[in-house]
């Protein structure tokens, strides 16, 4: 699938702007470069082909410079430092491995943009693994869904009509007659309406004692214990109660949670509570769990990084070999503790995925989708102007890759739907790598 | 360049030469006969008393996909544990049984292997997989895909559909996932655990299709034959790790009806219930099964004791074994219509009595097969041991004496009930060439892989002989692959990249339209998103695919 300047219609195309991925948009280009979203574009989709910019100039120091110049400053700054921190890490997987490679090579750490609620997940996997189910699964045979805490469509617009209410599923019963569930406050259950009109049940209770929720409907459900309480975490037992007899019913239930909107610290005790409750069902029936995620290619990234080193991200190559820990090598507090003294940032899917507060002493090199803007004034624009911005080409738009998406079982492959002039992330990487070796 | 291998001791059973002294000239990467006597060698190896092997092939090692990134994220610890620093050379790395992609093509070379094949690719999974695989060097790779509990292969064997709509299916599924062979893992089973039944043995009925393991069975074993797919149908039986499983695996052989079939990490599946522990081998008569039925290969699955982890797309037994994970915890996940997989990391120790008769009984099916032709040398890497154990399993076969002296060292009773002290039988080089390499290039269907007559590949193994097999085969003196020198030493002096072996058998292409509305119906993607295609990787050479030519079939 090769760009050129003709108008035309692309079908059947993979959109990376959310975790779920959707494959299914028509894009038409006119002219060049310029992109519409024809069919099946939500929100999301539609800023990110329609309002991404087609190129822009490298800057150092936020004046102009050409690519050269550029890399060459990225790889001065690079051999400079001891503890160079790759952040953001959103891109496709080609960038991803060219990241590693060059991360492994001069010693720096790896993280992204989305580990904060990755590892929310990833700790419990971890300690005591879970049980877990993907896309075509939820869409085909859940009987029961329940949204822990999330709605799902506030990041992944789609998520009612890929996997809730699709016209068809293989197995009984018939999409429509599926029952939600919602645990939380404040959520949009709009969607939860079944297309007969039916609507969900929502459980009022508070985000932030979700762990607490689902461990009372866990003894309610075991009953080995009678449970006391009236109330927990603003939650009525009597619901929950009868929440757990439907569980028992279920034949295919499916818990869904989504990791960034656990508020507060320790949100891998949430996450944990819901993974051992599903454990407990599965031993007479079948229940599932579902963690919402992967937009930005955090999965491809945790993927990439797994595969290479062992662990997904949040691991430092400092020592010659990969050394991970979860809270001394996230982005946030490398930068807030100042160990990290150089920080590539890397976001090539969106202009607004932006370095953190943090970085404001370091020298900072962003690889970034083209359009990006640095002020460094204004509360939207935090970031201060970066010591080098080599705009990137954006996967997926630009030049074709692969995108792991929620379930991180399936990557899907991005496709070229206009030139650029613009270098990869891979191709850019590889260049700052080949400046550093080559210098002196 | 013409390169020479002078003065070495060739083991190449493919044509017969079992130890004769031998030159071997190697041109652009490719075996070559002795070119005229005028022409000097750009480079030669004095060999003198060294044996000379084509490369190792591993036809079952979990090296990449899902499950296995799964089993790495499972276990930090093991990461911690096993190190591998970066060098000028090598890229760094971590872990043993779940090693990473890099260190994984390293130690594989570094032990004189060319070659490993992940035999589980789920489909939805298999893009995901090959973008791994494109970071394991030097050796070739190439993948089995699953099929068997895939709702579309399901709905289309319930409703009675044509066979031969069932094998285009096939021979397209193979084609789009990009893969040399199709393994079935508990027929049926891993769709049925989704029904919530929790077993389903060979002639049980699950609950949602009303079909058998059988019918599976028999649906895809004809398809492979009838499109001449080299190799065999992979089959991860019903029942896996039950006591008095023997009895399924032997109905399944014989199940096959005469037509070939691969039973993998059979040790597995060769449990009796016996003795007062309601635990034995069933060895003997597994043995003998397959000496009768020459449509029958295997390969072990032979367990080491120590630490590992078990990956497997048979979440309805490793559901069941969840509770045996040491240390305790694991995953299971059901995946997208086609498949699943369940992790559960094991321990598994030589005081232990069904420990210890596992390893013995893998050990007494390697002796009491007689036909190195059609039994293969496997750890089911990490599920039985890592690959790392191989050079000390080449010397248990090797050498009774060493074989009897571990067996004393094991949980006494398993020792007492086992017939592996009275199994006199020592592997020879020439038999442990067979089964590592002339016999997987054959039933894999690579004709120019696994020996060394001109026109083969220029993968080639030298070694030093020495009474401790286990130090000769640990550290070869030098590994070339595709013509280059790429371990000296056991150590890599130079990092290639290897090829992706696949077929690619001919079908209707009218199976796709029912393909294409399944898809969007029910997947919940698009066909066209969903086949593999070269095109989609980066043209740097690690994902370069080499297509195997089928048989004729019985569909021509």
């Amino acid at each position: 699938m090769t760009a050129s300047t003709h108008s035309r219609i692309f079908k059947d195309v993979a959109c990376p702007f959310c975790g779920l991925c959707c494959d299914d948009l028509t894009v038409e280009r006119s002219g060049a470069r310029r992109l519409k979203v024809k069919a099946n574009g939500c929100a999301l989709a539609c800023k990110g082909f329609e309002k991404t910019p087609a190129t822009a100039t490298p800057l150092i120091g936020g004046k102009p410079a050409t690519f050269e110049e550029a890399v060459a400053c990225a790889g001065d700054i690079l051999k400079n430092s001891s503890q160079p921190l790759f952040g953001g890490m959103a891109t496709d997987i080609s960038g991803a491995k060219a990241v590693l490679q060059l991360a492994d090579g001069i010693g720096g750490v790896v993280d992204h943009a989305a580990s904060r609620a990755m590892f929310n997940n990833l700790l419990v996997l971890q300690d005591g693994g879970w049980m877990t189910t993907t896309m075509a699964e939820i869409r085909n045979r859940a009987d029961l869904i329940i949204f822990a805490g999330t709605d799902a469509v506030g990041g992944y617009p789609r998520f009612f009509e890929r996997c809730v209410w699709p016209k068809k599923a293989m197995f009984a019963p018939r999409p429509k007659n599926r029952e939600v569930v919602y645990l939380g406050k404040g959520l949009d259950t709009k969607p939860g309406r079944s297309p007969s009109g039916r609507r969900p049940t929502v459980i009022d209770a508070d985000i932030r004692r979700m762990a607490d929720v689902v461990g009372v409907l866990r003894a309610l459900y075991n009953g080995e214990r009678p449970v006391q309480a009236k109330e927990v975490g603003g939650a009525a037992v009597s619901k929950l109660a009868k929440l757990a007899e439907r569980i028992k019913q279920a034949r295919y239930g499916v818990i869904v949670w989504s990791a960034a909107e656990i508020p507060g610290p320790h949100g891998e005790l949430t996450v944990q509570a819901i993974c051992e409750f599903i454990k407990d069902i599965n031993k007479t029936s079948r229940f599932s769990g579902f963690p919402l995620g992967g937009s930005d290619n955090a999965h491809g990234a945790a993927q990439v990084c797994t595969w290479q080193s062992g662990f997904p991200l949040r691991t430092s190559f400092a020592t010659g070999h990969p050394v991970h820990d979860s809270y001394v090598y996230s982005s946030d507090r490398l930068l807030e503790s100042g160990e990290a003294d150089a920080l590539v940032w890397i976001s090539a899917f969106g202009r607004t995925l932006k370095p953190p507060k943090g970085c404001c002493d370091l020298p900072t090199i962003v690889l970034g989708a083209p359009g990006m803007t640095f002020s460094g004034k204004s509360a939207k624009t935090p970031a201060k102007i970066p010591d080098v911005y080599i705009p990137v080409a954006v996967p997926g738009i630009d030049h074709g890759g692969h995108f792991v998406r929620a379930d991180s079982v399936t990557a899907l492959p991005l496709r070229s739907l206009r030139e650029t002039d613009l270098a990869s992330t891979a191709d850019a990487v590889t260049a700052i790598e080949s400046h550093i070796k080559a210098g002196p | 360049m013409l390169i020479k291998l002078t003065g070495g001791k060739v083991f190449d059973p493919a044509h017969k030469i079992n130890g004769r002294k031998q030159d071997i000239f190697i041109r652009d990467g490719r075996i070559v006969k002795r070119p005229p006597g005028s022409e000097k060698p750009d480079q030669v190896y004095d060999v003198t008393g060294k044996v000379v092997m084509a490369g190792a092939m591993d036809l079952h090692s979990h090296i990449a996909g899902g499950k296995v990134n799964i089993a790495r994220m499972l276990l930090p610890e093991e990461h911690r544990q096993y190190q591998a620093k970066r060098s000028r050379l090598k890229r760094s790395g971590s872990g043993e049984p779940t090693m990473t992609s890099f260190s994984t093509g390293y130690r594989y070379a570094e032990m004189g292997y060319t070659a490993a094949f992940e035999p589980a690719l789920v489909p939805v999974n298999a893009r995901q997989a090959h973008l791994e695989m494109a970071d394991v060097p030097i050796i070739d790779k190439g993948a089995y895909v699953m099929l068997g509990n895939d709702d579309f292969f399901l709905r289309m064997l319930s409703r009675k559909a044509d066979q031969k709509a069932i094998t285009d299916y096939v021979a397209w599924m193979m084609g789009a996932t990009q893969a040399l062979g199709v393994k079935v893992v508990n027929p049926g089973g891993i769709s049925a655990f989704k029904f919530n039944d929790r077993m389903l043995d060979l002639d049980e009925t699950d609950s949602h299709y009303g079909l058998t393991p059988r019918k599976v069975l028999k649906s895809l074993t004809r398809a492979l034959t009838d499109l001449g797919v080299p190799h065999p149908l992979h089959v991860h039986g019903c029942n896996l790790g039950v006591p008095g499983n023997v009895e399924t695996t032997l109905k399944t052989m014989a199940g096959a009806g005469g037509l070939p079939m691969h039973l993998t990490h059979i040790q597995f599946h060769t449990y009796g219930t016996e003795g007062d522990r309601g635990f034995s081998s069933g060895a003997a008569r597994i043995a003998e099964a397959i000496n009768k039925q020459k449509n029958i290969t295997v390969d072990v699955g032979q367990i080491m004791f120590g630490q590992t982890v078990t990956a497997s797309g048979d979440t309805m037994t490793q559901h069941h074994n969840a509770d045996l994970a040491s240390p305790h915890k694991w995953v299971c996940m059901d995946i997208d219509c086609q498949a699943g997989c369940g992790v559960v990391p094991f321990r598994y120790r030589d005081r232990n009595f069904v420990n210890a008769l596992q390893w013995a009984i893998g050990l007494e099916i390697f002796l009491l097969v007689n036909d190195p032709w059609r039994i293969f040398l496997t750890t089911d890497h990490p599920n039985g041991a890592p690959f790392t154990s191989y050079p000390h399993l080449i010397r248990l076969l090797m050498d009774r004496s060493f074989r009897n002296s571990m067996l004393d060292t094991v949980n006494k009773h398993a020792g007492d009930v086992s017939t592996l002290r009275s199994i006199k039988r020592e592997y020879s080089l020439y038999d442990i060439a067979i089964m590592t390499r002339a016999a997987p290039a054959r039933i894999l269907g690579l004709k120019n892989r696994g020996h060394l007559g001109a026109g083969a590949a220029a993968d080639i193994t030298v070694y030093t002989p020495h009474a401790n097999k286990e130090r000769m085969f640990e550290k070869p003196d030098y590994v070339f692959k595709d013509g280059n020198l790429v371990a000296r030493n056991g150590k890599v002096v130079n990092v290639t990249w290897g090829a992706t072996h696949v077929v690619r058998p001919e079908y209707h292409s009218g199976i796709e339209k029912s393909l294409k509305s399944y898809f969007s119906d029910f997947q919940g993607m698009q066909m066209g998103n969903f086949v593999i295609r070269e095109s989609d990787f980066p043209d740097d050479g690690r994902f370069r695919v080499e297509t195997h030519k089928c048989g004729k079939g019985r569909r021509a």
